[in-house]
């Protein structure tokens, strides 16, 4: 096991400095968690909506990448609707222009105590990308399905932190080389995704998302370009940021 | 603040792990195989041996059929013969050796899943009412007896306890000749194959793979010394950390040899080394020199033509062609002198192909069969090979519907199932 974001100081220090810098905004502030917002917390909502923009930068192993070592952006539009008393819609867009994904979902939450919620959801998803690179004209498209726990503690100061676990299955993956289809055997049940976000007030009305994603899947549908074709689940470290509206 | 810093450091710790994925090569000692009485196998028994076998039991993990195929690991006066099995599954294989014990014939090895990391250790026996007595019998008799190869297999080094069985079929097809090419001389790296990618390790095993040829990648070191590396630089995908980052060409062959070993613990090989291995050592009959660097290539083309006349002054029939796969490289090799006598593989547009009298034109997969591409280059004395082919269902489809000469492909075993297996 080799713990190799450590290994990568620049994500430690971002998250550190941001820690440091809203520490002393956070102090004054101890509101309810009705009158706070947060995307990732499982709690049930008080609002109506809840919106967050921002982004995911996903560093995609070498086993795909080979010499390259791409770390890849994505913009990342994010919205919840409250729609009952614990319950609330989820729907997420994830950008490249080139590929992007498109998920929706439901998601019930509850607060075990003044401090502990957790919440239990499903997310679907649908891929699409097109790319014509050094000759190679690709497209590729398919589906998700993302059943997902979620376990959150709310500190002091307003700070929110979420553990939320997902299950990644994935289906009818088309992948198109030039005009040749590229069949391959990937499995449905294709890995699972751990994240850990903090939730905490930035400036303003506003609240920042701070988050780290690991996945662990056999297919991560940003890397359908490079038809890979193992059938073992690589690790695909994922930066989140969000700005919540 | 502090609860926070721990929670965020502890999260990172746990959630920052890297599984490391290996697929060691079993330890495959089995006390009867190397009983003092067995022997080895003849050439008559061997070539028996050969053939499309439908499997019986086993073939959640194999497949419904299977293509065996002997090859050899010459070194010196000693040679050691292979039989692999390259299973319709993909991307399955086993590898054994074969012995006779009295009238027994004994095959101890290993399996791999190419695409995973499964593997474990695979013995068969032959004995009475198995055919065993023809394949032993010096003579080749026009009848041939139900061969029936039975034995067990299982998981990493434990005793292997699962049945397996395979019928002989057929034999191999062999009607219209292939290359198969394996890339970066036997496969890639993060296959996790027994060794690097090129390297003169993983050379010697290409046949085993089912290579009949290899692809691999030639760079320069800052002393003009031919090697064998893939990566623009020094990264960890292919070495074993050591500090060292930037171009290959930044370091002599001396640093290079001192300092950096290649995941499986090899040192870089010089071009040199790779095609003495592929002479002296192998089968192989083509070696395809992917040209990764831009400058003169009158060094590539000197030991072309030193390794070709060894090859031939031994009564083999190697082929070694200089790979053009850009338009940069291109120009250097227009600068060689008799360049349109030099052979050559080019990956680039069919007037390229004629502009350098290439013997080999080589477009990648994804702009299709092409069929009527190929057959012009037929028909002016050229063959065609295709890069790099590696699913199953598009391998066999290139076969069925394509009239390429030649496969490249990180699956070689794959290539050569579907190629033997064809009727």
């Amino acid at each position: 096991m080799t713990p190799s974001l450590l290994k990568t100081p620049g994500i430690c220090v971002c998250i550190i400095i941001c820690l440091s810098a809203f520490s002393k905004s956070t102090a004054a502030q101890n509101l309810p968690i009705e009158q706070q917002k947060f995307i990732y917390f499982p709690h049930p909502m008080s609002s109506k909506w809840t919106t967050s923009i921002g982004l995911t930068a996903t560093t995609l192993p070498y086993d795909i990448t080979e010499e390259l070592h791409y770390r890849v952006p994505a913009g990342d539009f994010h919205v919840i609707r409250k729609v009952g008393n614990k319950v609330n819609l989820d729907g997420r867009l994830s950008i490249q222009l080139l590929q992007n994904l498109a998920t929706v979902g439901a998601r019930w939450t509850t607060a075990l105590n003044n401090r502990v919620s957790v919440g239990a959801g499903n997310e679907v998803g649908y891929w699409f990308g097109f790319v014509n690179f050094a000759g190679f004209k690709s497209r590729g498209s398919g589906w998700q399905n993302i059943p997902n726990v979620a376990i959150g503690y709310r500190f002091n100061k307003q700070v929110l932190l979420s553990f939320r676990a997902d299950a990644i299955m994935n289906f009818n993956i088309k992948t198109f080389a030039g005009n040749e289809r590229v069949t391959t055997d990937y499995r449905v049940f294709s890995g699972s995704s751990y994240t850990i976000a903090l939730e905490q007030p930035f400036y303003g009305n506003r609240n920042l998302t701070l988050g780290f994603r690991a996945l662990y899947t056999d297919f991560f549908w940003q890397t359908w370009p490079a038809f890979e074709s193992f059938d073992r689940n690589l690790f695909f470290p994922q930066l989140i940021i969000g700005l919540i509206l | 603040m502090m609860k926070q810093y721990c929670v965020a450091i502890l999260c990172m710790l746990i959630f920052s792990c890297k599984k490391k994925y290996e697929a060691p090569v079993p330890d495959a000692r089995w006390d009867l195989f190397s009983s003092s009485t067995a022997t080895v196998l003849t050439h008559n028994t061997r070539n028996k041996l050969e053939g499309v076998y439908s499997i019986t039991d086993g073939t959640d993990v194999f497949g419904p059929s299977a293509a065996l195929k002997w090859s050899y690991t010459a070194n010196g006066r000693d040679t050691t013969y292979h039989l692999s099995m390259f299973c319709e599954r993909q991307v399955v294989y086993v590898i054994c050796e074969g012995k006779r014990l009295d009238s027994t014939i004994l095959l101890n090895g290993y399996w791999r899943n190419v695409v995973n990391t499964e593997t474990g250790l695979a013995r068969f026996t032959l004995s009475k009412n198995s055919g065993v007595g023809y394949l032993l019998d010096s003579s080749n008799p026009d009848t041939i007896p139900a061969i029936v190869i039975t034995g067990t297999f299982g998981t990493g080094d434990v005793p292997p306890d699962r049945p397996i069985s395979l019928q002989y079929s057929r034999p191999l097809y062999r009607a219209t000749p292939l290359e198969i090419v394996a890339h970066r001389g036997g496969g890639r790296t993060s296959d996790l194959l027994p060794a690097s990618e090129n390297t003169v390790e993983i050379i010697k095993m290409a046949s085993r793979l089912g290579a009949t040829g290899i692809e691999i990648d030639v760079r320069f070191t800052s002393d003009s010394v031919p090697v064998l590396y893939h990566d623009a630089t020094i990264n960890e995908r292919l070495i074993q950390k050591n500090g060292m980052v930037g171009p290959i060409e930044n370091y002599s062959y001396a640093q290079l040899n001192g300092l950096v070993r290649l995941i499986k613990g090899e040192r870089i090989p010089t071009l040199r080394e790779a095609l003495d291995a592929v002479v002296y050592n192998t089968s192989l009959r083509y070696v395809w020199l992917d040209t990764k660097f831009t400058g003169s290539m009158q060094k590539e083309r000197d030991l072309q033509v030193e390794y070709m006349q060894k090859a031939a002054a031994m009564g083999r029939n190697l082929n070694i062609t200089i790979g053009i796969p850009d338009e940069d490289v291109l120009k250097n090799f227009l600068k060689l002198s008799g360049y349109q006598n030099i052979p050559s593989v080019v990956e680039l547009t069919p007037q390229d192909v004629t502009t350098t009298n290439a013997k080999i034109w080589a477009p990648r997969w994804t702009l299709g069969l092409q069929n009527e591409e190929v057959e012009r280059m037929h028909a002016a004395g050229r063959k065609a090979f295709v890069w790099t082919l590696d699913v199953p269902e598009n391998i066999n489809k290139y076969f069925l519907q394509g009239k390429f000469d030649g496969i490249l492909s990180n699956y070689p075993s794959s290539v050569a199932y579907y190629y033997y297996a064809k009727q």
